[in-house]
This record gives structure tokens, C-alpha cells and sequence, in this order.
């Protein structure tokens, strides 16, 4: 597990990212030594979700679902309902994910006006769900978007957000956010260096390969042309004297 | 294209190279004026092509294609590279922090991968 430090003054509350496992990043005798997987319809794709623990220590846990885990849509082939979640055309709805098995979490201890955001955002969800669509309304998404709310820092997602970048991005967060922070120096001297306003175009560009490199003039090539233009002209009337 | 368009893109291309010897001295040592220029003007032109077109945005791509290995472009650990540019549902910024992101999670990782390595062989 993975816990990041207070930044706040007054941080009573806490919001939580929970991952399971995706089957593929589980070895094979090491599937059940957690927990039992057998029969658990989120161990093949994994599942991320949210919990968020009030002053009192009270915790409310909120996950993203496609309707197609409901009971009652159980007789549905597979092929449709990959054809439904890749489509987008399966309803979503958030739930109470308390008893969902996770492998990894990441705790953020916050302020009580970050956890109303997040609250906010999630009892919007809930009353009003999204369509769920794999890679661009998915479990991640939600549990992602909710944690954005109070302008946490999560985890790296390369690509599309799905549990199995989710639970590399926990493990690996302490040395990505370094690498981050590094990228983040470089691009924060890049603005200070470069404008922000003035526009390159093609054709310019174009131009300029064809030319061949010269030495840029800058104050100091000029002063140091100026004066070797005087010590020449100093020298030369010395001369004619 | 005006004289003074010209001259502020060659002062550009001029600070661009210097900012490219400073940060990346290993890969730049040697590179002549000429191919550093060149392979400058070939990354502004791929920043260009997918919308990065004023001076600071040219080199955050800039910046982050020089931290890509020489062949990121036909290799498959990097296809996600092309694809965050390309990607139409991000605007310039977010693409720059999704790139970033993405560098940096490839990069932990292999820095954990490597060190998995080294326990295993001890």
C-alpha cells in the first residue's frame, strides 16, 4: 500500500484509490494467496474504485460498473457484451463497492472541502450514471475523474485508463512522480525561454533547412565586431600619421 | 514570409539548438551545427503536424521526443508516443502532461524491472 504525506494545514478526511488486479499481472500460483478469486468477474479485467472517509472516520466507498454485472442481465453471451462495452451502448451505474476485493491502494488525507468535491461528484454519478464504455467511461475513469475533483495527484496512466495501468501506475508512483517533477523542471524552462505567442510555420521551417547554419549575432558578436572595427580604424590612422 | 518572421525563426532556431546542447550534452557532443539543425527542424515539423505550432509548445515536444530512444518511432514500446499526439480529445497542454505521464510511468518501470533484475541475480 501506498500513503502520501499531508500537504494541507487541516486534513481530517481521507479519500482512497483501490485497485485489484487484472488476472495477467497475477502469477498463476500466486492467484489466490490474497484473496480468493475463483468466480469474481472483476479478477480477469481488474477493477479500480474510491472510498472517502469522513472526519469521523466513517467511509463510503463508490465503483463504476457496466450494467452488464447486474444479476439480471447474467444470460447475456459474451460477444454481446463485448460489443456492447466496446460500443458504449451498455448503461452504467455506480455502486456501493465496500465489499470489493482490492490488491492495492493509495490513501490521500484531505481537507473536508476536498472530500465534499469528491462526494459531490460521485453521489452526481450515482444519481445520474454514465454509459460505460471501456476505454473512455470505464472504472478507472470514474474512480480517476472523482479523485480530480480535490486536485489529487494520481497515479501515471499511460494510454487508455484500465486497471492494469492503474495498478503499475500505484506501484511505481514514488519514482514516475520524480521523473514527472524532472519533466516538469524541463518544460517550466522551456516556457520561461520560449514564446508562448509567436507561431513558426511550415514554410519558414522549410526555408530554414535549406539554409545553411550561421553563427546567430547576439549583443556580444556585435560589440566584438564593433570593436574590432575600431582597433582596425585606431590602427590604420595610427599608420597614416 | 516577411524579413522579420525570418530573422525571429533563425534566432529561434539558434536558441533552440543551444537549449539542446544544454540539456542533452551526451547526445549532442557529436552532431555537427548542421545535423543538430536539421534534426531540430524535422521534430518542429512532427510538433507542427500535430498542432504545436508557437515557439514554447514546438519544444516541449522538442524536448520530450529528445528523451525518446532513436528508434521510438518504429518501436512498439513507444507507439503510444504517436498516439497521445494524434489523440483529437486533448488539447496541446494535456497532451504534453499525458506524454509526460506516460515517459514517466515507461520509465519507473523499467527502473523497477532493472532492479528486479538485480535482486534476482544476487
Amino acid at each position: 500500500m501506498k500513503k502520501t504525506e499531508a500537504t494541507g494545514e487541516n486534513t481530517p478526511c481521507k479519500a482512497t484509490l483501490y485497485v485489484e488486479s487484472p488476472a495477467v499481472m497475477i502469477p498463476p500460483h500466486l492467484k489466490n494467496a490474497v484473496m480468493n478469486r475463483e468466480g469474481d468477474v472483476g479478477a480477469t479485467t481488474g477493477h479500480a474504485f474510491i472510498g472517502i472517509t469522513d472526519k469521523d472516520g466513517k467511509e463510503t466507498v463508490y465503483g463504476f460498473h457496466s450494467a452488464a454485472g447486474l444479476p439480471e442481465n447474467a444470460d447475456i453471451t459474451l460477444g454481446t457484451r463485448l460489443k456492447f462495452l466496446l460500443s458504449g451502448k451498455y448503461d452504467g451505474f455506480v455502486g456501493d463497492d465496500s465489499k470489493e476485493p482490492y490488491d492495492d491502494k493509495m490513501v490521500y488525507h484531505i481537507s473536508q472541502k476536498q472530500y465534499d468535491k469528491i462526494k459531490a461528484y460521485a453521489d452526481e454519478q450515482k444519481k445520474n450514471p454514465p454509459k460505460y464504455q471501456i476505454f473512455s467511461g470505464n472504472c478507472v475513469l470514474f474512480a480517476y475523474k472523482a479523485m480530480k475533483q480535490a486536485g489529487l495527484k494520481l497515479p501515471p496512466q499511460p494510454l487508455f485508463h484500465n486497471p492494469a495501468a492503474a495498478v503499475l501506475g500505484i506501484r511505481v508512483y514514488g519514482k514516475a512522480q520524480k521523473i514527472k517533477q524532472k519533466l516538469g523542471q524541463a518544460a517550466a524552462k522551456i516556457l520561461g525561454r520560449f514564446s508562448s505567442t509567436r507561431k513558426i510555420s511550415k514554410d519558414i521551417l522549410q526555408e530554414l533547412k535549406k539554409k545553411p547554419s550561421k553563427q546567430a549575432f547576439g549583443v556580444r558578436a556585435v560589440t566584438e565586431s564593433l570593436a574590432k572595427n575600431a582597433a582596425a580604424l585606431r590602427k590604420k590612422m595610427a599608420g597614416g600619421r | 514570409m516577411s524579413k522579420q518572421q525570418e530573422l525571429e525563426a533563425e534566432r529561434f532556431i539558434h536558441r533552440a539548438m543551444q537549449y539542446l546542447k544544454s540539456t542533452f550534452p551526451e547526445k549532442t557532443r557529436d552532431m555537427d551545427d548542421e545535423a543538430l539543425k536539421n534534426k531540430l527542424i524535422d521534430d518542429c515539423q512532427t510538433a507542427l503536424e500535430h498542432g504545436f505550432d508557437t515557439e514554447s509548445d514546438m519544444m516541449l515536444v522538442v524536448d520530450f521526443l529528445w528523451r525518446l530512444p532513436a528508434d521510438y518511432a518504429v518501436s512498439p514500446e513507444y507507439e503510444w508516443a504517436a498516439e497521445i499526439l494524434a489523440s483529437a480529445d486533448m488539447d496541446n497542454e494535456m497532451k504534453i502532461d499525458a506524454l509526460h505521464d506516460a515517459l514517466a510511468a515507461v520509465e519507473a518501470l523499467a527502473q523497477t524491472e532493472n532492479e528486479g533484475d538485480e535482486h534476482e541475480e544476487d
